[in-house]
């Protein structure tokens, strides 16, 4: 160090480079130690942009030895005051003279400009910038300008898309969206919110199918209800709503949803194909044969079957919480040991709670885990 | 305290506006840096200085790949309190 400055030095620079009295640099430089303190008394931490941070950090206490007489004594601990300068003054000092000179010039072409406004200052950075490297700001404005109106584009879409959806479904589903995973349902019902979220996520590899069968579905629909049965009949009509409502669904929603949902999904619609075949088969057969009500009672059970089939494929992997499972939601502080003893009151049926639940880590469940006790 | 809180506060105490603040504040750091840059050690007001601490260059050597790396010398700021500050902070 060659020399430290006065602080009358530092007003009279502050005063030329900001254009002030001396007397207004003088009171902006008491202003800011009063404002350095007080921030630092508040919250032990001050940042400043371009200058850094001023942390107090404590020093704790610690004992030491007087030299003079031997006696173990403590000293008290203090605060101090730490600095973090800021990176592009670093940047600044380690620069060669020529990109100090170009930083100077940068900082001095902003100052000016500061009173008068915040916006003008981003737009006066710009053209220095501009003058240095002309090619990209004017290569990244289209960019920008290309990526908001698709952005906007899409955006629009899908609420538009979705309200009609929405309300195609409501007066159908609306029941039986929540039931699902319960799989003791009327078919109709069980597979409509299926094949719903179906479509958007194999958009490509699904439709077909689907589209295909509803045709097929349709023809027959109507001939066996006419002829035979009342039960079919109410079934009938209900998937051939919900069809339509998901070719509108089809381009509209693009939502990702867990594999796992996916792939009971796709099971289901097969199970939906193979019920279909079922009952047209029985009933072609028992056309010829048997009386009408006979009929309905073989059709019947049948479909009962198949549906409980088609469940229990479709709910593979998500565990059914049937009535038999008491469920306890985990609390903090509670381990399966835990677990096991309030509701069993031995440790023994901690490894029962484990396998049931499939966790894999029974030292590691998230919070508010539904447990199922066997 | 953040940045805006620091500004805020600053141009109160100062009696000017909050841009105005900002504007001179940008200016005392402009000095500052070209201070500092001139091998001049800065008073930050009553608090003490900025300093310029020369890092000698020095060899490290890297287990993994066996070799001997040389950090470049460099300059970084330091700050180094007034006798004074500590009763300011220790009230």
């Amino acid at each position: 160090m060659d020399k430290k400055l006065t602080k009358e030095e530092v007003v009279s620079q502050l005063s030329k480079a900001g254009n002030v009295t001396r007397r207004e640099a003088s009171t902006f430089l008491k202003a800011l130690s009063e404002t350095l303190l007080d921030g630092l008394n508040e919250d032990e931490l001050v940042k400043v942009n371009g200058l850094g941070s001023f942390k107090i950090t404590n020093v704790a206490d610690r004992e030491s030895v007087d030299v003079n007489t031997g006696e173990r004594i403590v000293i008290p601990g203090y605060k101090k005051l730490s600095f973090t300068a800021d990176k592009s003054l670093n940047a600044a000092l380690n620069a060669s003279e020529e990109e100090r000179e170009n930083m100077l010039a940068n900082s001095a072409v902003e100052e000016p400009q500061h009173p008068v406004d915040e916006q003008p200052e981003t737009v006066a950075e710009e053209p220095v910038v501009v003058a240095e490297q002309p090619q990209e700001p004017v290569a990244e404005q289209p960019e920008t300008l290309a990526e908001e109106p698709v952005v906007e584009e899409e955006e629009p879409q899908e609420p538009v898309a979705e309200q009609p959806e929405a309300e195609a479904e409501e007066p159908v589903v609306v029941e039986d969206e929540p039931q699902e995973p319960v799989a003791e349902q009327p078919e109709a019902e069980a597979e409509e919110p299926v094949v719903v979220e179906d479509e958007p996520q194999e958009p490509v590899a699904e439709q077909p199918e689907t589209v295909a069968e509803e045709p097929v579905v349709e023809e027959e629909a109507p001939q066996e209800s006419v002829a035979e049965q009342p039960v079919v009949e109410e079934e009938e009509p209900k998937k051939e709503e919900v069809k339509p409502q998901t070719t509108e669904t089809k381009p509209a929603e693009k939502k990702p949803i867990n594999k796992w949902v996916w792939i009971g999904i796709a099971a289901a619609v097969v199970v939906v194909a193979l019920i279909f075949l079922l009952t047209r088969s029985c009933q072609k057969a028992d056309d010829g044969e048997n009386a009408e009500a006979q009929q309905e009672e073989i059709v019947a059970p049948k479909v009962i079957t198949n549906r409980q089939s088609g469940a229990t494929v479709a709910s593979d992997k998500v565990k059914e919480v049937t009535p038999q499972h008491k469920v306890h939601i985990l609390q903090k502080g509670e381990s399966l040991t835990t677990i096991s003893v309030m509701y069993y009151q031995t440790k023994d049926s901690m490894g029962a709670i484990w396998r049931l639940n499939g966790f894999e880590d029974p030292n590691n469940i998230p919070l508010g885990t539904e447990i199922l006790l066997p | 305290m953040t940045y805006k809180k620091f500004i805020a506060s600053l141009a109160k105490n100062a009696g000017m506006t909050t841009r105005e603040a900002e504007a001179l504040l940008k200016n005392y750091i402009g000095v500052l840096t070209a201070d500092m840059c001139n091998q001049q050690s800065f008073p930050l007001v009553d608090f003490g200085y900025f300093e310029i601490k020369n890092k000698a260059e020095k060899k490290m050597f890297n287990p993994i790949t066996q070799e001997y790396k040389t950090i470049p010398a460099s300059k970084s700021m330091a700050f180094k309190p007034n006798p004074s500050l500590k009763n300011l902070l220790n009230k």
